[in-house]
Parts: structure tokens; C-alpha cells; sequence
């Protein structure tokens, strides 16, 4: 402590050489060779000068500790002195001196006796880093961007220090007070690699959201602002890697395949990246001994770039297919593809061809063979569970529309959809186990397509091209089948004869049997009753020649009925579709019974005026006698006549504008179907026309009551008929017994009482007419109002058929209406 | 098989155009002349049961009754290839063989006479029919067995099956040339009466316009019977289309005659049809849309009868049933009536709905024709009594002069008195003013005292 230098000599080698003098006690040889020695150790120990501090304070601790060591005077008296040498100005390089001071001690320890020349290099002062980075806190995308754009702006000059004294790398490396105060960047950079496999080191702390890396407060002290920029740059390497791993361990179990498959791309990347991490540590651990160019902090910003970037775009896919799986994973995948930024598409493409494979085999799968493998629910085509086998082709199998992919449109994954449906409708319904045509080339290009084929523009056209191939081709077997096999054609005639009232003699004939029947109240009709009348009708009428498998799908049925109802209010046929066939008709079975009420309903009316007319002209014949009967006969003849012409230009209506049209076109549909939906949807609409024509459809509901009035109008007419009828036939029965007995009687003549009471007869009878004429006559008018206001009604009906229909039943103007 | 018809021919000229009518009925369904049906003939399409009855499994019968009082028709028909078809039960030919001489009071009672033999058959065919709807009788008004026995099997007909149709095709004659059978205005009337009465429903076959039609459409100077019943036959197997080719409607012959008739006596249908050809005018084979045909069927030039052309007169139409045949389109149906009401093609009653029916029936496959579409008409038009009114005029005339009614006092019903003879002229005059307030707005109240 007191070797102060001379006063006259400050030039460092004078004193060298006076220490040298003075160390060989004045022996000239002996100065020389130390002298020699010391200038050729002072020239070339720069690089290599070991354990040189760097910071005042630690070489006082380290002083601190030795003196106290030895006693506690000695280290009072060091406090003293060091306080003084801080107050003068003295001693300018009072650290290197105190470290020299130091080191002679510690050299004292070991019994060096020659050690005296030890450095006497003046050391820089600290160099500061210039590098000021506003680094945010936080683990936000921004954040590892703004650093790693700040690595780009600020490349800055290498700082490279003077010394970079590292401990030896264990995990287990004591950490002691002094290591906190003291952090090397081999330590720093050490943590750093541990950060970067998401493990926490000495001076970094996971954060909250244990993704990203903080430095540990009490550390972070220690670190320069540059060396804090640094690490915060790279613990954002860290994050992401986090992340990814979070993702991937979060969704390894439950993800689904096509999640699985973007986790194990993520794991291809995050392993690609150890490797990375194991290049650095490697590095890291070589520098230690050879004589290379060391690693630092900057260095592995650099190594790590290229998977930093990668990171980033994987990190940002992760966090959008978060929560997502399936097809909608695939979509928000394939939303990066479209990206400007280079990278960004190289990585979606990978993940999206990797996250597309197990989509591309399920949509295979399913194309090819019509079979769901898909427990996770992720494919855009679902199965649900169905409780009949009609049922199969409209709700068993659904676009999830929240797993089409987006390079899929909503067009091809109905195709898609459909070809599927109609392989498990084959498979399952036709229980057509053959091979379906074009399989083969279809097998060979599935197997010679990847994945790629489904987004990449250009093969995407050829995946339409074939998608669209398969659709038709299975499309047209089912076609093929229902029309030849099952028999669709016959089927929509068989409906169309039965339950469309087609077959009329058929119809007719078993309208004549079931009068009796029907006109019974509901609960005392019986199904073998009916069945048997049903049997009859068949057997004398053409029916008789259709085939026995259509004979026996028709059968009667009754609906529900309550108190009051006659058989006509709840007798049906009923035609029985089962099979493949069934699918399209099962569900509109409601809709043909509700047809063939309305039009069983019209024909029983015309069937109830022809028998009118009938009578009517019996009567006219048997009672041509009765003159009184003639006016009230008339009356009735021209009501019959207005009823009929209503009720037959009613029916042309239904046969001509409904039906045959609609049918007309279901055909045209039927036989330019390229798919069974195209049937169903055929069908349907001649169901709706044919609803919408016989008024059971919403709009026509006032119609169909006012109609189903003049209906009433029509049976009441019928009973007073009837009662005249019985009337009449009484009057002439008695009549002429009368006559016969006024003829036969012996006594030329009757008695009074017996005039008296044929008399009261006949006024009897004339009573009944004339009331039976004021019933008739009223009937007339109301049935004429009831008329013109259904005539209203239908010209102002916004259907064109019904205005037609409207003209046609008025066709000579003979109801005005204006 | 419902809705059985069992068909009457009577007489000459009955026989006649019933041969026709079967020959044609065989073709249609086919069935040869020996009632066996063809191998190409399937089943299923057409009713054959309306007509005719199964005798086994392939053969065929027609429920045809053949009357006549002299042979020589009858024994045509049996000396044809058609001879096995019908069933010799039912061809009854008069002992005597002598006929009617052309004198209904004579037809009507050897019918009166031979009736026990006949209705023997008629009731025989009846019972094996399942459900009869009715007869349809083939004869002429002018002559003396279709007339006279004709009338006299109406009258029991209406008697014995009271709820049975009764639809005739009644020949009137030709007006055109002057007749050998001098009391057929007698003939005529008496026979219109019972038509009146006792028949529901009478086509009536022209023969007045029939010849007219032979000569000015299809340009045969001098048709022959054959010629002329061909054109017969046709309108006669074309009436009963509907009922042969079952479809939605007008499977019966009720519900094809409901529509047509308003009441009771106003039975009589005339009919039209298009187009107009024979075999050797196969040529003239113009557009034929829906439309076409029925426009055409309203031209009075192809009606089947001749009525006055008064243009001043009210009569109009009360009831058209059109039934088309072909390749016809159903959404042309409308179209064609409307056009037909815009244009007022036809004139319909005042006093009632009316318009025009229209029925698309099937054709029969086993027949080639030359059109694409073909059209009858069936009509209800109150100018049918002009037909009426030349009856009354003609037998007013021979009337008046009291001429040749010694024929007629000879036999039973006009021994005493000519009652019979006024009380028909009553019943067709009362026919005719009918018919003429059936023109009219008040027709509805007609008869309210």
C-alpha cells in the first residue's frame, strides 16, 4: 500500500526498471534478465489477462473478506485507509491499484516470492453500452416483433468485453451471493438456452402467464441495459416456443386427427428447433477451451433467427386454431396461405398439407366407400342417428357447415355430401353390394392425388373435375336402381292411380260399395269390412291387372275420429312404400292422404249428383203421373244441373290444370334427374302444386271451407231428393191402391171416410211438396251466394290457375260477378 | 265388372250400324272376328267388360241382343267372319220372317207379341251382367221393326228395369230424298214419343246431314250404308270411349250423361266430329291442335244433324262434352277454352252455368289412324227440336189429309181411335216448346204454374 512512485520518474518503464533494480538488489545481470521478463509478459498478456475485475466495489468485497479473515483491526484500519484514498484525488487508477493490491495478497497466500511483476496495464474504464432499446414488457406479438425489428435497426458495433470469464455450465452451479452481483454473459446466455427450452434459470423467472421469461428483479440490477435488451429479445424466442409447446401438449389428447396432425407439425418445427438449441449449447460449451470465436447473446439472436420467424407465423397459426378443430382448424390454416408475407405462406403451407392429409383420407373414405371415421367430429359431413331406414337419405348424413374447409365450396360439399349419402344408400338401403362403376379409377386417383390437391389452385380444378365425376357416377347408379330395380315409375303411377283417384272405374266402383259403409258413423266401421270391399272393388275393376306387388301395398285406413263423424270423415286408402322407393315417398305419405281426402271428397260429389241425376230420372218416368211433382221436380233438375256443372268443371280443373300439369312436369324433372334429391325435390314440388290446386294449401284455407260448403249444399240437396222421393213413391204405392180398390170395390164407390181420408192425404202430400219447394228454393239462393262468393274469391286469388278456375265455372257468364 | 252395357240393334238399319259397331268395338280391343282375343292385345289398358263378356280365359262375347222381324240383315251378319262372335242365343229373328212392313203400329205389336221371347233374352243377359248400368238400343225412327218394336221395347224397358239408363242411337231419316216408306212421319213421331218418355238419353244420328257430310266433306256422291255407318260407328265407339279407356273421370254412363242432360226430357245429343275422312282421303291431314278441334267441332257443317240455320233464333248450346283422342297436350285444354270464350265461338243458356267439358280419353292402340288428334262432340242444343218441329210439320201434313192410316187401323192400338197418334204429337210438341223455353232466361221457373 505504500509503494507510491518516486516523485522525479513517472515513465512507466524507468519504474519498471527501477523495480527491477530494486527487486535484484542492485545485480545488474540479474536486473537485466528481470527486466526482460517483465517487458516481454507486460507485451503479451493483454488478451490473456486473467481475473480482472471489472468493478470497484467487488474488488473491495473480495479485500474485505481477506483482511477479515486475518483480523478485525486489520479490516477496521482497511476501512480507514480506503475511506481516505476515496477523498483524495491522488491515486487515478484506485481500482486497478486495489486489484493489484489484492492480487498481491492472494499471490502472498500461495508464496510466490517472485511475484511481484504481475499486471500493471492501465484497465479502460467500463465501457458502456450505447444501445438504448425501448423494450415493452409483456408477451405480446407486438413486443417480440418490435425486438426482433430492433435487432434489425440497431445491429450494433459487437461488444465485445474485455474478459469473459465463465464459470463452468452446470445446472447445478451453486449460485451464491457473489454470482448474483456479478452476472457474466456466459451465465446470462447459459439461462437464455434454458429459457429457450422453457426451463427456468438462475437469473430468469417465468412470468404469470408461464410462457414468457422475465429477468429475476434482483439480477436485473446487475445487467447492463444492453444486456437487458438482449435477453428480453431472446426470452421472446422463449415465449414462443412456450406457446407452441403449451399448444401442443394442450391438445395431444383430445385434439382430434386433424388437430394431432397440426401438433405434430408444430413438434417437427419445435424439434427442428432443439436441434438449433442443442447447436448452441454445444457452442456455448466449446468456447470454454479452444481458442474460437465466442458465443454471445448477439450470436444466438442470429441462430435462432430463422426459427423465430417460423415461430412467429406458428405461434400466431396456433393461437387461431385454438379452440378449433376439424375442418373449421383447416380453414383458419388456410386462411394464412393468402398471406403477403413469404414466410407466412411457406409455413401455412406445410401446416395446412399436413393439417389436410387425415382430411384428405377421411374425404376419401368417405367418398369411395361412403364410411365416417371420425370420432373427434372434425370432417364437414356428419352422421347422425335415425329412427327408419326412409329416413336414412334426408337426416342421417349433414354438412357440419362449420367444418367445409373454405377452399371447399358450399356447392362441392353438398356433391360431396351426396355422393357419400347415395354409396351408404346403395350399401345400406338398396342392399346393393356390387361394385360401383368407375371405382377403380377412382381408387387409382385418390392413391395418385395428395392432400396439396384439395387447396392448390391449380389441382384444385382437377379435384372438382373428379369430385363432380364421382358425384354423377354414383349419382346415376342410384338413379339407375330406383328406376329399374325398385321400380319408381310404376310406384309414382301406382300413387297416382289410388290414392290420386287416377284409376276412375276402380275408384268409382269402390265409392258405389262403401256407400253403405261410410254412410255408417266412424266407430262402427271395421278394417275387415272395408279391407274385403276394398278386395271387390279391385277384382272387377282394371285393377285387377296391375301387379300383385302394387295390389298389395294398397290397403284402407282410418284417421282418428271423434264423436259425431260418418265413415266418409275418416276413410283413406293407403298405399304402402317401404324399400329404397320409400325414402321418397315415406315422408309424403301425410301429404297423399290429405290429397285423397280432398279429391275422394270431390268424386264422392260427383258420384252422390250423379246418382241424383239418376233418380231424378226415374222419377220423372215412375211419377209422370203426379203433376203437382213436376215444379218442385224442375226446381231440383236445375239446382242438380248448376251443382253438377260446378262439381264437374271443379274436377276438369283438378284433372287438367292440376294434375296433369304437375305431372307433366314431375316427369320432365324425373327423367332429367341427375341425383335422388332431384327426384325428392321433383316429386315435392308436384305434391305442392297438386295441394296448392285442390286448395289445401295455406292460402286457400277460406276457399276450401267455402268449397267444402258448397260440398254441404250438395248433400243436403240429396236428402231433400231423397224424402221426395220416399214421399212420392208412398203417395203413388197408396194411390194406387186406392184406385184399384175404388175399381174393385163392389159398391162402385168409396165411403165418405175413406174419401175424406184420401183427401187429407193428398193435402198431406201437396204440404210436403210445396215445403220441400221452399227448402229447395232457399237452398238455390244460399247455394248461388255461396257460389258467387267463392267465384269472388277466386278471381281475386293471386294463383293464375285459380282465376282460370274461376272463369271456367262461370264460363257463360252466368254468375256475375264483377 | 261395374257399369255393364248390354246393347239392343233393331231392325235393318239397328243391325246394320251395330255390326258396325261391334266390327269396330273388336278392332279397338283387339279381339277377332271370333270373339278370341289377339295375341298382341294386353291387359290392363282398355275395359272390354263394358261390351263384352269373358266365356273363358281369351274369348270374348258381346252382350249384344240382335232383333229383327225379317232375316235378311240378321242372316248378313251371320254369314260374315263376324257370324261366331255373337252369341246365337241372342240373335232373335221373327218366325213369320215377314217384318214390319215398314209400319210401326205393326212393329210395335209383334214386339208387343214376341215380348216374353224377347225380354227371355234380355233378362238372361242382364243376370250375367255383375252390375248393369244400362242398354244402349240401335235402331231408326223412320222404318217399321227399329220404330215400332223399338218404341215397344222402351216402354218395357223403362218398366221392367226402372233404374236402368236407357240410351238409344236413333237413325232419323234422310229429309233430302223422298222416301219409299210413305208413313214415316207417322212412323216418326209415334217412335219420338216413346224416345221421349222412355229413353234417357237419344244420340241422334242424322241421316239427313250424314249424307250431306258424305257428299260435301268427304266428296262421295252416292255413299253407301256401309260408307255411311262407318262415319255411325265411329261417332258410336267414340261416345264410349270414357267408358272403355277407364281414366280420372266419365268412367260411367251416368256421370258422362249427368253433365250433358239438365233435366229429364231434354235428352236429345247431337254430335259432331273432326276431322271428317275416309279410307280413301287420308291425305287431308291438317294441324290439329286442341284448339283446331274443338273450334271445328262448333262449325255446324260438321254436325251430324241438320238443323235450321235461323240465325235470328235464340237456340243455343246447354251442354258440351268434347271428348279429344290423340296426342294432345293437357295445358292446351284451358287455352283452347278460353280462346273459344273470347271469340264467343258458342252460344250456352241463359238460365244455368254451361260451357264446354272436355274429355282427353284414350286411344285404342291396335288402330293406325291418319290424325294426330281427333274430336266428338256430344251436344245438348236446344236447336234439336227444329228436328222436332219438321216431324210435327210433316205429319201435320200427312194428317191433315188423313193418309195412309188404314195400315194403322188395322192393328190393335188404333182399331178405335187415333188417340195414340194425338198424344204423341202432344208429347213432341210439348218436346219442342221445351226445348224452345229452354232458350230463354225464365226457364228456371219454367212450369211453376
Amino acid at each position: 500500500m505504500n509503494s507510491s512512485s518516486g516523485p522525479e520518474s513517472t515513465n512507466q518503464p524507468d519504474l519498471i526498471l527501477k523495480l527491477c533494480n530494486h527487486v535484484a538488489k542492485n545485480k545488474p545481470v540479474l536486473s537485466a534478465n528481470l527486466c526482460k521478463i517483465a517487458f516481454s509478459f507486460l507485451s503479451s498478456s493483454v488478451a490473456v489477462a486473467p481475473n480482472v475485475p471489472s468493478d470497484e466495489q467487488y474488488i473491495i468485497v473480495q479485500i474485505r473478506q481477506i483482511l477479515s479473515a486475518q483480523s478485525k483491526e486489520n479490516a477496521e484500519h482497511f476501512e480507514l485507509l480506503y475511506s481516505n484514498i476515496c477523498k483524495t484525488s491522488v491515486l487515478q487508477n484506485r481500482c486497478s491499484v486495489l486489484s493489484f493490491l489484492l492480487k498481491l495478497a492472494k499471490m502472498s497466500q500461495k508464496e510466490v516470492k517472485w511475484n511481484t511483476v504481475e499486471s500493471l496495464e492501465k484497465f479502460p474504464s467500463t465501457i458502456r453500452p450505447k444501445s438504448h432499446l425501448a423494450l415493452k414488457s409483456g408477451n405480446s406479438q407486438e413486443s417480440i416483433r418490435s425486438i426482433f425489428q430492433g435487432h434489425c435497426h440497431n445491429s450494433v458495433k459487437s461488444v465485445q468485453s474485455s474478459s469473459t470469464n465463465i464459470q463452468s455450465s452446470c445446472l447445478t452451479a451453486p449460485s451464491s451471493t457473489a454470482d448474483l452481483s456479478l452476472i457474466t454473459e456466459r451465465d446470462l446466455l447459459q439461462d437464455i438456452i434454458y429459457s429457450f427450452q422453457g426451463i427456468e434459470g438462475r437469473f430468469l423467472r417465468k412470468e404469470v402467464g408461464n410462457l414468457g421469461f422475465t429477468v429475476d428483479p434482483k439480477a436485473g440490477k446487475n445487467l447492463t441495459p444492453i444486456q437487458r435488451g438482449l435477453v428480453e429479445r431472446l426470452t421472446g424466442m422463449s415465449f414462443l416456443h412456450n406457446q407452441l409447446k403449451q399448444y401442443c401438449d394442450n391438445n395431444d389428447e383430445q385434439g382430434g386427427v386433424i388437430c394431432l396432425a397440426l401438433v405434430a407439425t408444430l413438434r417437427e418445427e419445435l424439434s427442428a428447433y432443439y436441434k438449433t438449441i442443442a447447436l448452441l449449447q454445444t457452442a456455448l460449451k466449446k468456447q470454454v477451451c479452444i481458442d474460437q470465436p465466442q458465443m454471445t447473446l448477439r450470436k444466438s439472436l442470429v441462430y435462432i433467427h430463422e426459427h423465430r420467424v417460423r415461430f412467429e407465423w406458428l405461434a400466431y397459426i396456433a393461437e387461431q386454431c385454438n379452440d378449433k378443430k376439424g375442418g373449421a382448424l383447416v380453414t383458419a390454416v388456410h386462411g394464412f396461405l393468402q398471406h403477403g408475407s413469404k414466410c407466412a405462406q411457406e409455413v401455412s403451407e406445410k401446416v395446412l398439407t399436413a393439417v389436410c392429409k387425415p382430411l384428405y383420407i377421411m374425404l376419401w373414405r368417405w367418398l369411395l366407400d361412403g364410411e365416417i371415421n371420425d370420432s373427434c367430429n372434425e370432417f364437414f359431413i356428419e352422421a347422425r342417428d335415425i329412427t327408419a331406414a326412409e329416413r336414412l337419405w334426408h337426416d342421417k348424413y349433414h354438412v357440419r357447415k362449420s367444418m367445409v374447409p373454405s377452399f371447399i365450396t358450399m356447392d362441392q360439399a353438398k356433391k360431396i355430401l351426396a355422393t357419400g349419402k347415395s354409396i351408404n344408400f346403395l350399401r345400406q338401403i338398396c342392399k346393393d353390394s356390387g361394385q360401383l362403376p368407375g371405382r377403380d379409377a377412382l381408387q387409382k386417383l385418390s392413391r395418385s392425388t395428395s392432400a396439396e390437391a384439395l387447396f392448390a389452385p391449380e389441382q384444385s380444378l382437377e379435384f372438382d373435375a373428379t369430385l363432380e365425376k364421382v358425384y354423377r357416377e354414383t349419382s346415376l347408379r342410384v338413379l339407375d336402381l330406383l328406376k329399374n330395380k325398385y321400380r319408381l315409375f310404376e310406384h309414382l303411377q301406382s300413387l297416382r292411380r289410388y290414392l290420386l283417384l287416377g284409376q276412375g272405374d276402380f275408384i268409382r266402383h269402390l265409392l258405389e260399395l262403401l256407400v253403405p259403409e261410410l254412410n255408417k258413423p266412424a266407430q262402427e266401421i271395421y278394417n275387415h269390412t272395408l279391407s274385403a270391399i276394398l278386395e271387390s272393388a279391385i277384382r272387377v275393376t282394371n285393377a285387377q291387372f296391375e301387379d300383385e306387388d302394387t295390389l298389395q301395398r294398397l290397403t284402407v285406413s282410418f284417421m282418428g275420429h271423434s264423436q259425431g263423424d260418418t265413415g266418409w270423415d275418416v276413410f283413406s286408402l293407403v298405399y304402402i312404400v317401404d324399400g329404397p322407393v320409400g325414402t321418397i315417398f315415406q315422408p309424403t305419405m301425410t301429404t297423399y292422404q290429405c290429397l285423397f281426402g280432398a279429391l275422394w271428397k270431390a268424386k264422392r260429389m260427383e258420384f252422390v249428383l250423379a246418382n241424383m241425376r239418376k233418380q231424378q230420372i226415374t222419377m220423372a218416368k215412375k211419377f209422370r203421373k203426379i203433376k203437382e211433382l213436376q215444379p218442385v221436380m224442375h226446381i231440383i233438375h236445375i239446382l242438380t244441373s248448376e251443382m253438377i256443372h260446378f262439381l264437374h268443371q271443379t274436377q276438369y280443373y283438378f284433372l287438367f290444370e292440376v294434375l296433369e300439369c304437375s305431372w307433366a312436369e314431375m316427369l320432365r324433372q324425373v327423367n332429367h334427374a341427375e341425383c335422388l334429391d332431384d327426384i325428392i325435390g321433383a316429386h315435392t314440388i308436384f305434391l305442392n302444386s297438386v295441394q296448392c290446386g285442390v286448395l289445401l294449401d295455406e292460402s286457400s284455407r277460406q276457399l276450401f271451407s267455402q268449397l267444402r260448403s258448397i260440398y254441404n249444399f250438395i248433400l243436403n240437396l240429396e236428402g231433400h231428393q231423397e224424402a221426395l222421393n220416399e214421399a212420392a213413391t208412398r203417395e203413388y204405392e197408396t194411390y194406387l191402391e186406392f184406385t184399384t180398390n175404388v175399381e174393385s170395390s163392389v159398391n162402385f164407390g168409396i165411403t165418405t171416410d175413406e174419401e175424406i181420408k184420401a183427401k187429407a192425404r193428398v193435402e198431406n202430400f201437396h204440404q210436403f211438396i210445396n215445403s220441400i219447394r221452399t227448402k229447395v228454393k232457399h237452398l238455390s239462393q244460399t247455394y248461388k251466394q255461396f257460389v258467387k262468393k267463392y267465384l269472388i274469391l277466386l278471381s281475386t286469388s293471386s294463383n293464375m290457375n285459380l282465376q282460370l278456375l274461376s272463369v271456367r265455372l262461370s264460363f257463360n257468364d252466368y254468375y256475375k260477378i264483377i | 265388372m261395374p257399369c255393364e252395357m248390354i246393347t239392343l240393334q233393331l231392325g235393318q238399319c239397328g243391325n246394320q250400324i251395330g255390326f258396325e259397331f261391334w266390327k269396330r268395338l273388336c278392332a279397338e280391343h283387339g279381339i277377332n272376328p271370333e270373339g278370341i282375343l289377339e295375341d298382341f292385345a294386353t291387359e290392363g289398358i282398355d275395359r272390354k267388360d263394358v261390351f263384352f263378356y269373358q266365356a273363358d280365359d281369351e274369348h270374348y262375347i258381346p252382350r249384344a241382343v240382335l232383333l229383327d222381324l225379317e232375316p235378311r240383315v240378321i242372316n248378313t251378319i251371320l254369314n260374315s267372319p263376324y257370324s261366331k262372335l255373337y252369341n246365337q242365343e241372342n240373335v232373335f229373328l221373327s218366325k213369320n220372317g215377314g217384318g214390319a212392313g215398314n209400319n210401326w203400329a205393326s212393329g210395335y205389336s209383334q214386339g208387343e207379341k214376341l215380348n216374353e221371347e224377347i225380354f227371355d233374352i234380355i233378362d238372361r243377359e242382364a243376370d250375367g251382367s255383375d252390375s248393369l248400368e244400362g242398354f244402349v238400343l240401335c235402331h231408326s225412327i223412320a222404318g217399321g221393326t227399329g220404330s215400332g218394336m223399338g218404341s215397344n221395347i222402351l216402354e218395357k224397358l223403362s218398366d221392367r228395369f226402372p233404374k236402368k239408363l236407357v240410351q238409344t242411337y236413333s237413325v232419323f231419316p234422310n229429309l233430302d230424298e223422298i222416301s219409299d216408306v210413305v208413313v214415316q212421319p207417322y212412323n216418326s213421331l209415334l217412335t219420338l214419343k216413346r224416345l221421349t218418355e222412355s229413353a234417357d238419353s237419344v244420340v241422334v244420328l242424322d241421316n239427313t246431314a250424314l249424307n250431306r257430310i258424305a257428299a260435301d266433306r268427304l266428296k262421295i256422291q252416292n255413299p253407301t250404308f256401309t260408307q255411311i255407318n262407318s262415319l255411325v260407328s265411329t261417332i258410336m265407339s267414340v261416345s264410349t270411349t270414357t267408358l272403355r279407356y277407364p281414366s280420372y273421370m266419365n268412367n260411367d254412363l251416368m256421370g258422362l250423361l249427368a253433365p250433358l242432360i239438365p233435366t229429364p226430357r231434354l235428352h236429345y245429343l247431337m254430335t259432331g266430329y273432326t276431322p271428317l275422312s275416309t279410307d280413301t282421303d287420308e291425305v287431308n291431314v291438317r294441324k290439329t291442335t286442341v284448339l283446331d278441334v274443338m273450334r271445328r267441332l262448333l262449325q255446324p257443317k260438321n254436325m251430324m244433324v241438320s238443323t235450321s240455320q235461323d240465325r235470328n233464333s235464340q237456340h243455343c248450346f246447354i251442354s258440351i262434352l268434347n271428348i279429344i283422342q290423340g296426342e294432345v297436350d293437357p295445358t292446351q285444354v284451358h287455352k283452347s277454352l278460353q280462346r273459344i270464350r273470347e271469340r264467343k265461338l258458342a252460344q250456352f243458356i241463359p238460365w244455368g252455368p254451361a260451357s264446354i267439358q272436355v274429355a282427353l280419353s284414350r286411344k285404342s292402340p291396335y288402330i293406325q289412324t291418319a290424325h294426330r288428334v281427333s274430336g266428338l262432340m256430344l251436344a245438348n242444343h236446344t236447336n234439336i227440336s227444329s228436328l222436332f218441329d219438321r216431324a210435327l210439320v210433316q205429319y201435320d201434313k200427312l194428317r191433315k189429309r188423313e193418309a195412309f192410316l188404314d195400315q194403322f187401323r188395322k192393328e190393335e192400338m188404333f182399331k178405335d181411335n187415333l188417340d195414340e197418334l194425338d198424344s204423341s204429337r202432344e208429347v213432341v210438341q210439348d218436346l219442342v216448346d221445351e226445348y224452345t223455353a229452354a232458350t230463354k232466361e225464365d226457364y228456371c221457373t219454367w212450369g211453376q204454374n
